[in-house]
């Protein structure tokens, strides 16, 4: 199976750079399957974010106990952040997932025949992991 | 051949090799951050809560080293393939050759800039004494 079948995900890894005119940015509005990739990169982006983010406000453990927690309570345990937790739970979910289907693509030879079952089970498990998490999440806000 | 075809020709192969260790980069430290990713959100979100978290509760998890060896691995993986992540996206969007050079660099510098904080913070933190 050439690198072509396998899907445009090896594909593109392996050519490295292309003209902008042939990225999947177009054929996103030819290609349902696109959809994924597209939501793939823009997860993993959001979560990017996230990260350094918080790579910043944990180093605020070394300018002391006070530092920190004034940030942690006045962002993190504030109830208009809840939502922005709840959505990066569902960036790293959704990325995990297509991740792993990703690597089925790549590695398994029936993925491609397979893919839209595992497109299925991502959308599935995003919502079967998603709908317990967010009520465990907010649950600790609602308390009165 | 001429040098320039050559130097063409090396430059086309020494980035395809890259591409290759890129792509399989993805996917060990993926599979990986399966676990470590999806393992520190639950610990925060679900088996904790956001309401536990403050600067005693990272002291106490601090206080065993397994933690900060976890935490560190979390922090080295998430952010080479997250910056990789934006490298890719880098390389196929922005158009212009200086552009995408110097948004490279910019992508290399923060890398470095985050792993350096990171890592400082988890060697360099003592609870201070209150």
């Amino acid at each position: 199976m050439s690198l072509g079948e396998r899907g445009h995900v090896a594909a593109r890894a392996v050519e490295g750079h292309r003209p902008l005119d042939r990225t999947p940015l177009r054929a996103l509005r030819n290609r349902e399957g696109h959809w994924a990739w597209a939501l793939h990169r823009l997860t993993g982006l959001g979560v990017l974010a996230f990260l350094c983010m918080h790579v910043v406000d944990t180093s605020l453990m070394l300018a002391g106990e006070e530092a920190y927690n004034h940030l942690i309570r006045s962002v993190y345990q504030q109830w208009w952040f809840q939502p922005a937790e709840v959505a990066l739970g569902g960036a790293l979910v959704y990325h995990t997932l297509n991740g792993l289907r990703i690597i089925a693509l790549d590695f398994w030879e029936g993925g491609i025949r397979h893919d839209p079952l595992l497109r299925r089970l991502v959308a599935g498990g995003v919502v079967a992991v998603m709908v317990p998490l967010t009520a465990v999440m907010l649950l600790p806000f609602v308390s009165l | 051949m001429t040098t320039a075809t050559r130097t063409a020709q090396t430059a086309h192969t020494a980035r395809t090799t890259r591409e290759f260790y890129s792509w399989y980069f993805f996917r060990v430290s993926g599979l990986l951050l399966v676990v470590l990713a999806l393992g520190h959100f639950l610990l925060m979100h679900a088996i904790h809560s956001i309401l536990d978290v403050d600067y005693s509760f990272v002291v106490r998890r601090w206080a065993q080293v397994s933690w900060r060896v976890y935490d560190w691995l979390l922090l080295v993986l998430a952010l080479l393939h997250g910056f990789n992540g934006l490298r890719v996206v880098v390389n196929e969007h922005v158009r212009w050759e200086g552009v995408r050079r110097a948004a490279q660099g910019l992508v290399v510098a923060a890398t470095l800039l985050f792993l350096i904080l990171g890592t400082y913070v988890l060697v360099a933190f003592a609870p201070s004494q209150s």
